[in-house]
């Protein structure tokens, strides 16, 4: 009996939950809002780094990525290469593949392998066969995703046996989608007209690379391609590379042997390869921002409860004192505050939880931007989707328990006369100032409420944090593609070969380039240069040129990276033939595009054991004529340029919902806030109106008391932006070459004050409206009861 | 007259549930007057005081004051009206808790044309020592005090007084009615107060009772006495 009336008194107070909606609309509202926004941004995240791992990894394997590749100043015949697969118990492949430049646009034509990166249709149709009937039928060729009525997993293989027929196309789907090139378009490609009969991917170019050192995917001016054999034999001599997959661990031995016979010009293992590890770097990249979010992004939404939380009991401290004299016990009393709390963690939670469950595919594919169009399937695991509902439900819940109880140590007498609550000293300062009654109202109103005023700076300080950094996201990369792919020189194209060349080059500088690797494994470019090298001009950090090539002279980008300073000796890695070298580095060379020690040829080639005048590398400053059988990768600054301009171009629409997040939880935090100063000065706000104050001068009285703080989060978000960014760029600089420094113009520094401003004062605006609706009569009414 | 009522009614709720704080209430008062207005509770004396004092509105009637007909001023009119032509005291002094008394004082001497000076008004009131003393640290009569200062600052043509030593002792009350006494003879301002306490009548040149929103009787006080005299 006793139990059935306990319960029933709780249920009856429970009831005060959904009649305070609507008293308390703006603080549901705010921290909804800011709830939603949190788990939204978590789910994306969520979403999109699993659906990415998971298709990597079911892509990979049905498409038999490559463990490496690898290529030799020797060619490797097929008998070779099958007495070495049977001799080392691996899978190894001669993949032929050539470079067509028209237009500034480059084209990678692939011979189709057999067995490894093998590449998946994913819109159209296949290259028809001619060698059998079977295989040139349409019912045969593997659809894409969207047109295979089968489960989602059956993807597109092709075992490359088709390509005999004649001007037929595939091409990689990444560039066509930006090109807007549709199925059944013609393309021209050395002088014959194509049409393009499909799309596909390849495992080892699902992060469109032109290079495996360029620092994004080029989708803009460079793309793959399949055509016939017949085609391809038409188009010119192709470069051989080999690829492998191990079944055993016996890489070591392998690149060996290798190396002895047939002399490795390169090696990349696929842990290296920037286009096969971005995948799973930057879907590992995701979940773990995804985690953060959801805890640290609760944090204003948990401030503006505690506020909330302390406002409440401090106004109900009498009805507080009253149960507490019917025998109500504190934790029931706390519970039943905290149950304000959850609320809108749980509301929030439900709506962002159902939002992204419907819509996980569209809403996962925001995470492609910078891979190929992958036909990931995106879904949100229930466990997932409950887990973003509880967690922020239960920071909240913690964060009102520990108000309340704080709150609710006082004396139930103290409460019953509502005089508990400790005293601020602060409401009482500036007693004999001269200074007008409204700046002290405003300075005591806010240092009487730290709480408050913490939640006006905090979300200022949060909104101009995102604002900033999206705005020197751009800074920077611009800064970069503006200053830095020019310091070292005027040159524009630097031609890396496949053969070792004696021979003085009738145009251009030769170079001797071999890739090295330091002790944690980052591959630096050494690159040697002749003295006279009119295309190459380096300057150490101090300004100054380098005039003496013969010492080592490391890149900016590779010591900051490594953490190398001049003097300091390094132990390199020799991939090739896995030698190790030290070398002192003579000074440091400002050079942020790529991880480079730069050196003279002839320590190059000592270094190498090559002889006198050897050179594998040409630069120039306008564009060389150069057999392609020789020509193993062209470097382009423009490409490098067009790099940082696809950087942007994709990151734009995300910088830009980031912006509005920022504006969103700006406006959120203030509004909330504001509106509660409304609600605490209701009796200041009457009776200033029944003192003959007009309205707008009641607000600047009242709604002045935040003025300062939206400089003070502005101010503290500008160092904050540096930090954050600079581990931003440290942290990329592990998956990438390129070492972008935090700039921030002056431009950005505007917008986001602007908008930081604007939000704060839209708040403020918003609430203001609140004033004339406070009525003299109801107020002093209230105030004489 | 100064003050006058005409067929006044405020009406709150409609239908069958309508309560009637004024119904078809009559008055008249002229200027420099104490008057003070009895009556049982909700017998409609703090609405009388609200539409006087230009914080409410009426359904029906006029009200017109100092030759100026109230009921039909726009809102910026009658918030025009409050800060010039009346002044408040009410019974919990309403003070800004977050200004010092002589702050409170100055949110009214700065808005007002031609304020009183605000260090005779502290001394005249006794309350000059009080000066950088917030509300909470000021007993009830002090904090009454502070809030007639603030009330006559502007020096008003009508000062309203809401039940103003309902939450006095009598020694502070006493006080209290002495410095309104006091503000109405050196400066002429007609003053009205609603009050449950019959004593309090007998400082008035007119009494008036109100009941179930009807003016019942309004009558010249022919037996006026000093406040300090009152037996309150």
């Amino acid at each position: 009996m006793g139990q059935t009336s306990k319960k029933r008194s709780r249920g009856t107070l429970n009831k005060r939950y959904l009649r305070s909606l609507r008293a308390n609309a703006a603080f549901y509202i705010s921290t909804g809002i800011l709830t939603v926004v949190t788990l939204l941004l978590f789910y994306l995240f969520y979403i999109g780094g699993t659906g990415i791992l998971e298709f990597g990894e079911e892509f990979f394997a049905s498409q038999a990525l490559e463990d490496a590749n690898f290529t030799t100043y020797l060619p490797i015949s097929e008998e070779e290469l099958e007495a070495l697969e049977e001799e080392y118990d691996l899978v190894l492949e001669a993949q032929e593949v050539l470079n067509i430049t028209e237009d500034g646009t480059t084209a990678r034509i692939f011979l189709a392998t057999e067995k490894i990166d093998l590449y998946a249709i994913t819109a159209g149709k296949d290259l028809s066969s001619s060698e059998s009937e079977d295989s040139s039928s349409d019912d045969e060729i593997i659809l894409s995703e969207e047109e295979n009525s089968s489960s989602d997993d059956e993807v597109i293989l092709s075992e490359g046996e088709n390509s005999t027929s004649d001007d037929e196309i595939i091409l990689s789907e990444g560039y066509a989608v930006h090109e807007g090139i549709e199925i059944g378009d013609t393309i021209s490609l050395a002088g014959k007209d194509y049409r393009v009969c499909g799309f596909f991917q390849r495992p080892d170019y699902l992060y469109m690379l032109e290079n495996t050192d360029d620092s994004y995917k080029n989708i803009s001016t460079f793309y793959l391609a399949y055509v016939s054999e017949e085609n391809f034999e038409s188009l010119g001599t192709p470069q051989v590379t080999y690829l492998v997959r191990y079944n055993k661990d016996n890489s070591r031995e392998f690149r060996e042997a290798v190396n002895d016979t047939w002399i490795l010009q390169s090696y990349l293992a696929s842990n290296d390869n920037m286009r096969i590890q971005m995948v799973d770097e930057q879907a590992k990249l995701f979940l773990v921002m995804a985690y953060i979010i959801l805890v640290v992004m609760p944090l204003v939404a948990v401030v503006l409860i505690c506020i909330l939380i302390s406002r409440k009991i401090k106004e109900e401290q009498r009805l507080i004192g009253t149960l507490a004299s019917f025998g109500i016990t504190r934790r029931k009393i706390i519970a039943h505050y905290t149950g304000f709390a959850a609320l809108p963690g749980l509301a929030g939670g439900v709506l962002a939880f159902l939002f992204a469950f419907l819509f996980a595919q569209p809403y996962g594919e925001l995470c492609l931007q910078d891979y190929e169009p992958m036909h990931a399937h995106f879904h949100l695991p229930i466990a997932i989707g409950l887990l973003g509902i509880v967690v922020p439900t239960l920071i909240y819940i913690l964060a009102a328990a520990i108000s309340a109880s704080r709150l609710l140590r006082a004396k139930t007498v103290d409460l019953l006369s509502g005089r508990a609550g400790a005293k601020n000293h602060a409401r009482t300062a500036f007693r004999r100032s001269r200074m007008p009654f409204g700046a002290k109202f405003a300075l005591r109103s806010m240092l009487g409420n730290p709480a408050r005023a913490f939640a006006v700076t905090l979300g200022c300080f949060l909104g101009s944090l995102i604002i900033l950094i999206c705005f020197a996201l751009i800074d920077s990369i611009n800064h970069v593609s503006e200053n830095s792919i020019d310091a070292i020189g005027s040159f524009e194209y630097e031609y890396i070969l496949n053969s070792l060349l004696t021979e003085e080059p009738e145009e251009g500088s030769p170079m001797l380039v071999s890739s090295f690797e330091t002790e944690s494994g980052r591959s630096v470019s050494f690159m040697g240069s002749e003295e006279e090298n009119p295309y190459l001009e380096l300057h150490l950090e101090d300004g100054s040129t380098v005039t003496d090539m013969d010492g080592w002279y490391l890149s900016s980008a590779a010591s900051f990276a490594e953490n190398i300073s001049a003097g300091d000796t390094v132990t390199f890695l020799n991939p090739l033939t896995l030698e190790e070298t030290e070398i002192t580095i003579t000074d440091v060379v400002e050079y942020d595009m790529g991880c480079v020690l730069f050196t003279s040829i002839g320590q190059m080639q000592e270094l190498l054991g090559l002889s006198e005048g050897t050179y594998n590398a040409i630069m120039s400053d306008c564009a060389l004529e150069i057999d392609s059988a020789i020509l193993r990768q062209t470097i382009e600054k423009s490409a490098l340029r067009e790099q940082c301009d696809t950087i942007l171009e994709q990151m734009g629409p995300i910088i830009y919902a980031f912006v509005f997040l920022g504006i969103i939880i700006c406006i959120a935090s203030i509004y909330s806030v504001v509106n509660m100063m409304v609600k605490e000065n209701r009796g200041t706000i009457s009776m200033l109106k029944v003192l003959g104050y007009r309205d707008p001068k009641i607000n600047r009285i009242v709604l002045s008391a935040n003025h300062l703080l939206p400089p003070v989060g502005i101010l503290l978000s500008i160092p904050v932006t540096f930090v954050c960014l600079d581990m931003f760029w440290s942290m990329m600089l592990d998956y990438d070459v390129m070492r972008i420094r935090t700039y921030v113009g002056p431009h950005s520094y505007l917008y986001t004050v602007v908008l930081t401003l604007g939000c704060y004062f839209l708040s403020v605006a918003l609430v203001s409206r609140q004033t004339r609706k406070v009525s003299m009569v109801e107020a002093l009414k209230d105030q004489r009861e | 007259m100064f003050i006058e009522l005409k067929d006044a009614v405020r009406q709150y709720g409609s239908g069958e549930s309508a309560v009637y704080a004024l119904h078809h209430a009559n008055l008249s008062l002229e200027q420099g007057k104490v008057c003070v207005i009895l009556g049982p509770s909700g017998s409609g004396k703090s609405t009388l005081l609200n539409v006087l004092g230009g914080l409410d509105s009426l359904d029906a009637g006029t009200v017109t004051v100092g030759g100026k007909q109230i009921s039909d001023f726009s809102g910026n009119e009658l918030t025009d009206y409050r800060r010039e032509d009346v002044g408040f005291v009410f019974q919990f002094y309403n003070l800004i808790p977050d200004l010092t008394a002589e702050e409170n004082i100055a949110v009214v001497s700065e808005t007002a044309d031609a304020p009183l000076n605000t260090e005779k008004l502290l001394q005249d009131l006794s309350i000059e020592k009080y000066r950088y003393r917030f509300p909470k640290e000021l007993s009830g009569g002090q904090q009454q005090r502070v809030a007639i200062a603030r009330a006559m600052v502007k020096n008003p043509k009508l000062l309203l007084c809401d039940e103003l030593t309902g939450a006095l002792d009598t020694k502070a009350s006493a006080n209290v009615l002495t410095c309104i006494e006091r503000m109405n003879q050196e400066f002429g301002t007609t003053v009205l107060i609603i009050t449950h306490n019959e004593a309090i009548a007998g400082m008035a040149d007119v009494v008036v009772r109100l009941r179930d929103g009807e003016v019942v009787s309004s009558h010249v006080n022919a037996d006026k006495k000093a406040a300090k005299d009152l037996t309150l």
